[in-house]
C-alpha cells in the first residue's frame, strides 16, 4: 500500500466517525433534485418565495425569515432565545450546506414549523439553489 | 458540636457551593452530539441546573420544545439523555422543574428575585433563556455575579 493510502485511512479512521464528511451544497442540492424526480430542475426563485413567504403558522414562526432575516448574508437571530444564526448564503458562510444530515434535519423541524408540514424533495432543492444564488 | 451535626453542615456546604458561587464545572466526557444539538438554538443548559425529572420531560418532549420543533434522531437523544441524567441534580431539591425550565427552579427564583420581569423582556435580553445577555461565561457554565455583561450589570440589584 503506498504511503499517502495509508495516510487517508487513517484520516478517515480518526476523522470519519466523529465528523460529517464534507459535501459540497451543490451535491445535496443535485440530491434533493433526484429524489424530486426525472425532469426536476430546481428553481431560485421558487425557493425565494417559499423562503420569504409569510406562512402564518407559526405565531412565532410566520417565514423562515423571521429568525433568518431578509439579509441573507448577514446573521440573523432566533426569534424565541435571541441566540444568533449564522448566515444562510453559502456565499457569506461556507459552511451551509456541507452536510446532508444536518440539512436534512433543519428543513424537517423548520419546515413543520414554519409552513406546517415537511418540505418535498423539490421544495428543499429550490430552497438550497436560492440560497447557494451568488455563491 | 456534634460529629452528625458537624458532618451534616460540611455536606450542606458542599452541596450548596456550586449553586452559591454561581458557578458549574461542565462534566468532563460530554458527547460532542449534547453540545452541537443543545446549543444550536440556546446556550448548552448544564446538566446540574435541573434535577432528572426534569431532564426526562425535557427529551420526551422535543417535537414541542418550549414552542419549537427540536426532534433528534433516536440515537442522539439517547445519547443525551444518559449524559443528562448521569449528571443532573438530585430529584426532590431546588433544580425540580416539571416544567423542564431551569427558570421554574426554586434555585432560578432565588438567584434572579431581584431582577425585574421587564428585564427578561428587554430588547436586550428577549428570554430568560437567554443566559448569554447577562452572564459572559453561560457557555462555559459561568453564572457568577462578577462575571456578567454589561447588560447584566445594568439590571443587578
Amino acid at each position: 500500500m503506498k504511503p499517502a493510502a495509508i495516510v487517508a485511512l487513517i484520516a478517515a479512521a480518526l476523522f470519519g466517525a466523529t465528523t460529517a464528511s464534507a459535501e459540497a451544497p451543490q451535491d445535496i442540492q443535485a440530491a434533493y433534485a433526484a429524489q424530486a424526480g426525472a425532469g426536476f430542475t430546481a428553481s431560485a426563485q421558487r425557493g425565494r418565495t417559499l423562503f420569504t413567504t409569510r406562512h402564518g403558522v407559526s405565531a412565532d414562526f410566520p417565514a423562515c425569515t423571521q429568525c433568518h432575516g431578509t439579509d441573507l448574508a448577514a446573521a440573523g437571530k432566533h426569534a424565541i432565545t435571541s441566540k444568533q444564526i449564522e448566515p444562510m448564503a453559502v456565499r457569506a458562510n461556507p459552511q451551509r450546506f456541507t452536510d446532508a444530515a444536518k440539512t436534512e434535519k433543519w428543513f424537517r423541524r423548520n419546515c413543520r414549523e414554519v409552513v406546517g408540514r415537511e418540505c418535498s424533495a423539490a421544495e428543499k432543492a429550490d430552497v438550497i439553489a436560492f440560497l447557494r444564488a451568488g455563491s | 458540636m456534634k460529629t452528625t451535626l458537624l458532618f451534616g453542615a460540611l455536606l450542606a456546604a458542599t452541596l450548596a457551593a456550586p449553586a452559591q458561587a454561581g458557578s458549574v464545572t461542565l462534566p468532563s466526557g460530554a458527547p460532542p452530539v449534547w453540545k452541537s444539538e443543545c446549543s444550536s438554538c440556546h446556550v448548552a443548559y448544564p446538566p446540574q441546573l435541573l434535577a432528572k425529572q426534569g431532564w426526562q420531560n425535557v427529551m420526551n418532549g422535543l417535537q414541542k420544545h418550549f414552542g419549537s420543533d427540536a426532534s433528534l434522531a433516536p440515537a442522539d437523544a439517547k445519547t443525551i439523555l444518559a449524559f443528562l441524567e448521569r449528571n443532573a441534580a438530585p430529584d426532590g431539591d431546588r433544580f425540580d422543574a416539571a416544567s423542564g425550565r431551569i427558570t421554574d427552579t426554586r434555585w432560578y427564583g432565588r438567584k434572579h428575585h431581584e431582577i425585574p420581569s421587564s428585564a427578561f423582556r428587554s430588547a436586550d435580553v428577549k428570554s430568560a433563556a437567554n443566559c448569554q445577555a447577562c452572564h459572559e461565561g453561560a457557555d462555559k457554565g459561568r453564572f457568577s455575579e462578577h462575571a456578567l455583561t454589561a447588560v447584566g450589570r445594568r439590571f443587578e440589584d
